[in-house]
């Protein structure tokens, strides 16, 4: 995992889910997380593609389901 | 499995019918159920989409296609309707709901949505957050038997308070005074009009004459008119007068959970030049008060037409029922206003449930 990306992601999703960061792990997904529905949802995906700049693809917004899978699709998508 | 969005054919009707069971178990919610058929038949245009994930259905939603006038240039437009996911009942889904506008936005950029219960719905709020143009299409109102209203409307009567003070106003008549003095049940002057069995060439007509008097509309022509409001249907009401059209239901509600036991009509659609819309609300108004209503009720956008309204009596209310643009169909109304817009419930809804 690339935990400088993983760090971002994480307090991104803590900033827009109105959570502490230290309660998010790899494993925290809208399952685990109560404030995490489809409204908060879509604002960290939007949160996520404006601090990042690019647009989630659909197929990769289908593997977006815990927050390290979001960090996964995040690094995969920055520049080598 | 990955999920794949894609038009609904005959093939996916058992899987959404599953996904219907799913999100309404109990209980069958109109606003939580896909049709089973890939051909509701409604309205032309029409296009079905079903997300599919290794066979099961977790969402759809629609898109019905229609030609909008803006600006006096005819541009193609799409409604995206009755999105449904199964995000609202599992979040692991939660993705999918913006998974479908976007996918809607690929096949058309210029999309409108329409009505979605209000501003505090995930719908509204999520397509605010994308960057749609939203506003509340004002609701309008015209109490023509205060007795009947004040006794009936339920969305009034929510205490036994509030039961008390409105038939203390409907027996002594202080509520008839009240509504009078607020303009309500004065009735308006005759204005010349006529019934019109179906939309035809004098309605071919009316669109040239109108659509530039617009900044926005749906093509309104007698083809698409008689689409939306079937000759054969008897529950549609047209009328002509001065250089428009309207038309109008009268409805018996029994029971309905706002409305009561009374008669309402509404003016669902109308179409004239900006200044012919005075004559035109005069002579639906005046149809639906002969004809016995009791409330008469429209939705419209448009400021000529809101002042139309207001000019005959009516009074505006809240109103849950937004128009929404994307930021390629807003970016063509950049300079307008909102009440440059003619929008109102003949937009999308096609044959409605009042």
């Amino acid at each position: 995992m690339d935990q400088p990306i993983f760090d971002r992601v994480r307090d991104i999703a803590a900033d827009v889910l109105q959570v502490d960061s230290a309660s998010i792990g790899a494993d925290s997904s809208p399952e685990t997380i109560e404030t995490w529905d489809s409204v908060q949802n879509l604002n960290l995906v939007l949160a996520l593609e404006a601090t990042f700049g690019f647009e989630f693809a659909p197929e990769e917004m289908d593997q977006m389901k815990t927050i390290g899978k979001i960090a996964e699709v995040v690094a995969g998508k920055q520049p080598a | 499995m990955p999920i794949r969005i894609v038009r609904y054919t005959a093939d996916h009707v058992a899987a959404v019918r599953d996904l219907n069971r799913r999100l309404s178990p109990d209980e069958v919610l109109e606003e939580l159920q896909f049709p089973e058929t890939p051909d509701p038949g409604w309205l032309p245009g029409m296009e079905l989409f079903v997300a599919l994930e290794d066979g099961a259905a977790r969402g759809g939603y629609m898109l019905r296609r229609q030609e909008f006038s803006v600006l006096g240039e005819t541009v193609p437009v799409a409604h995206y309707r009755q999105p449904l996911s199964e995000g609202v009942i599992d979040r692991k889904y939660a993705m999918l709901a913006l998974r479908l506008v976007r996918d809607a936005l690929v096949r058309e950029p210029r999309l409108y949505a329409l009505g979605m219960g209000g501003f505090q719905n995930p719908l509204p709020q999520m397509l605010k957050r994308l960057g749609w143009r939203i506003c509340a299409v004002p609701f309008h109102f015209k109490v023509v038997h205060p007795f009947r209203f004040l006794r009936e409307i339920q969305a009034l009567r929510t205490t036994p308070a509030r039961r008390f003070l409105l038939d203390a106003a409907a027996y002594t008549g202080a509520g008839w005074l009240g509504l009078r003095l607020m303009g309500h049940a004065r009735r308006v002057r005759n204005v010349k009009s006529e019934t019109a069995a179906r939309f035809s060439e004098w309605a071919d007509a009316v669109w040239e004459q109108s659509r530039t008097g617009y900044t926005l509309l749906a093509a309104r022509n007698s083809g698409i008119l008689d689409a939306l409001y079937p000759p054969g249907d008897p529950r549609f009401l047209r009328i002509r007068a001065a250089g428009g059209w309207a038309v109008l239901l009268d409805t018996a509600m029994e029971g309905h959970k706002q409305f009561g036991n009374i008669r309402v009509g509404t003016i669902v659609d109308c179409l004239a030049p900006p200044e012919d819309a005075a004559t035109v609300v005069r002579a639906a108004t005046r149809t639906l008060e002969k004809r016995g209503v009791d409330l008469i009720v429209s939705n419209q956008l448009h400021a000529g037409w809101c002042q139309a309204l207001a000019a005959a009596g009516f009074r505006r209310g809240p109103s849950n029922f937004l128009f929404a643009a994307s930021p390629a169909l807003a970016a063509l109304l950049e300079d307008a206003e909102d009440g440059d817009l003619h929008i109102n419930r003949g937009d999308g809804d096609g044959p409605i449930h009042l």
